[in-house]
């Protein structure tokens, strides 16, 4: 017996027999039998169409169904839904005359059959209690609900990618869950948010040891529609405070996310851009490049673009560590001890506030070419994304990170040949 | 902080003290600056005709190099540096390693510098212009 509102599924791989002395009655708002085959229905005394002379479910008398809706009417059934979205719950009653009549309300997220359900207390309209009840207005029920970020907690708590709600109701002596089906319980997940990283690998024919090893590369990401990124004062790697790198050196200081694509997609100035460069410098005799193109940014070497899909609570915890770091960038240097690299930020940033490493925490500190007493390389960075991280939302959840895009270095050759160009162009213009 | 940290800062600071000293070194002059055209006065070579000069000197140093490219970033007092092999600038480090072919601004003397001792420089992105042409020769 499923009573109270619970459902029965039986499956069998051979033949399901039932034999029943007495009579077999069924009382459902919808009958459906399929067979792949044959379906016959016979009566030794014939077999009857019409309506029952009798239809009552004794244990839900009071509530006929519940259901999640998008819309407040009740007319866009849904089965999923995303933190930050407004949905409706609808309670269809009948046989309630009171009223005055209010419908004893709980939800709950439903943690399986081992565990017990979760209780979530919800607030109308910025109530300072908790909601119990809800009143009948011609047998029927509707309670809109807004899925705050609060709920991500039980999200988490479950150590999955979701919550199934439901509300536990009851009036009188009826109690009921609802909706009365499981499968129609919310699926609520968090939004699938994008966070990209950002690699330079240092030039291949840039020289010395330190340029080399890391220092002569770059890492830096993208959340929402911002760059940030981390680097030391102009030489003085060993120590120094701390400042953003990249992300300051336009006249705004502060490069948006679609502006550092947009340079990232152009190797050199434009024409137009030359010749305004080459107008200001013949007025000002200093150079002026617009930060549009790589070339002016000094972005030569090959540089990796890794999107990670992470939950929308995760992104958000990123972005504030960010925006806190900002605040207090604290000491930059390649001797760990002493402070962070660009690089080692950025690993932190997501270590602490995602959980893409949570399979493989640690799985480069064995690597000599990865990790090293003095820096971590953005080479050994880009290699440990790619093995040990993990998408922890969206579609290519659990999957391994991968190259989103690459761009080739910049060559010397090419390098000269647009400064040659350049200065070509300066030449023609002033002859003397 | 820990006494650790406090050894190794105290052992920074002094290797900064006694770099300073040692790094004595020339003024350095990025190309196509105010500072430079301010001193290109007293020059008597300019970078293009300089240039020419260290590219015959270069091919007579080393005459099956039919092509090569010649760029200067820099005045170094004054000489003029030239490189002659690809050379990357970080302005994380802000090093700038001499090593190249020196040519006089004045004297119009010229010399190969190798192992050129590096010297700290900052070159700011975005603000960079410096010489660059290639030189091709037939040959003999």
């Amino acid at each position: 017996m499923a009573s109270g509102g619970g459902s029965i599924t039986r499956i069998t791989g051979g033949d399901f027999l039932s034999e029943i002395n007495g009579n077999w009655n069924v009382y459902t708002d919808s009958f459906i039998a399929q067979a792949g085959n044959v379906s016959a229905f016979t009566a030794t005394e014939g077999t009857n169409h019409g309506n029952p002379s009798k239809d009552e479910d004794p244990y839900s008398s009071y509530f006929e169904e519940g259901w999640w809706s998008s819309d407040k009417e009740g007319n866009e059934r849904i089965i999923q839904a995303t933190i930050g979205q407004t949905v409706y719950f609808h309670i269809k009653t009948k046989n309630i005359k009171d009223p005055n009549a209010e419908v004893l309300l709980q939800l709950y997220d439903y943690d399986g059959i081992f565990n017990k359900d979760d209780k979530i207390d919800i607030y109308l309209n910025d109530a300072n209690s908790p909601l119990v009840s809800q009143k009948v207005t011609n047998n029927k029920v509707v309670i809109p609900l807004i899925l705050t970020e609060d709920l991500v907690r039980y999200i988490e708590d479950d150590a999955g990618s979701e919550i199934e709600l439901y509300f536990d109701c009851a009036y009188q002596e009826d109690q009921v869950e609802l909706p009365l089906s499981k499968s129609q319980y919310l699926k609520v997940s968090e939004k699938t948010s994008t966070l990209t990283v950002l690699i330079e690998l240092p030039h291949s024919e840039i020289d010395g040891k330190l340029n080399q090893k890391g220092l002569g590369g770059h890492t830096g990401i993208f959340i929402d529609d911002e760059y940030y990124d981390f680097g030391p004062q102009p030489g003085k790697p060993f120590l120094s405070e701390g400042r953003p790198w990249w992300d300051t050196m336009n006249e705004k200081g502060n490069f948006t996310k679609d502006e550092m694509m947009n340079l990232l997609n152009n190797d050199f100035p434009t024409i137009v851009e030359q010749n305004k460069i080459l107008d200001d410098f013949i007025v000002t005799n200093e150079i002026n490049y617009p930060p549009t193109s790589r070339l002016a940014m000094n972005i030569t070497g090959e540089v990796y673009l890794l999107d990670i899909h992470v939950h929308e609570s995760e992104k958000e915890r990123v972005k504030k560590w960010w925006n806190d770091r900002y605040n207090d960038l604290g000491k930059y240097s390649i001797i760990p001890i002493l402070g962070e690299q660009c690089t080692t930020t950025v690993r932190i940033s997501l270590s602490k506030n995602t959980n893409i490493f949570d399979l493989f925490p640690n799985s480069d500190l064995l690597d000599v070419n990865t990790i090293t007493i003095t820096t971590q390389t953005p080479k050994g960075f880009l290699k440990f994304l790619q093995k040990s991280g993990r998408h922890t939302s969206g579609e290519q959840k659990t999957k391994k990170i991968e190259v989103t895009k690459k761009y080739n270095e910049i060559s010397d050759q090419d390098r000269n040949q647009f400064l040659e160009d350049l200065q070509e162009l300066l030449e023609s213009r002033n002859p003397n | 902080m820990n006494s650790y940290t406090k050894y190794i800062l105290l052992f920074m600071g002094l290797f900064n003290l006694i770099s300073c000293k040692v790094n004595g070194q020339e003024i350095i002059t990025i190309y196509r600056t105010q500072e430079f055209s301010e001193l290109e006065k007293d020059f008597k070579y300019s970078v293009p005709d300089a240039a020419e000069l260290v590219a015959n000197f270069i091919h007579n140093e080393q005459p099956n190099l039919s092509s090569f490219w010649l760029k200067l970033d820099l005045v170094y007092g004054e000489y003029y540096v030239f490189k002659d092999e690809p050379y990357s600038y970080n302005l994380k480090i802000a090093k700038y390693n001499l090593t190249g072919v020196w040519f006089n601004a004045k004297t119009g003397e010229i010399k190969r510098v190798k192992n050129g001792k590096s010297v700290d420089v900052i070159m700011e992105p975005l603000k960079s212009f410096p010489f660059a042409k290639e030189y091709t020769f037939k040959e003999n």
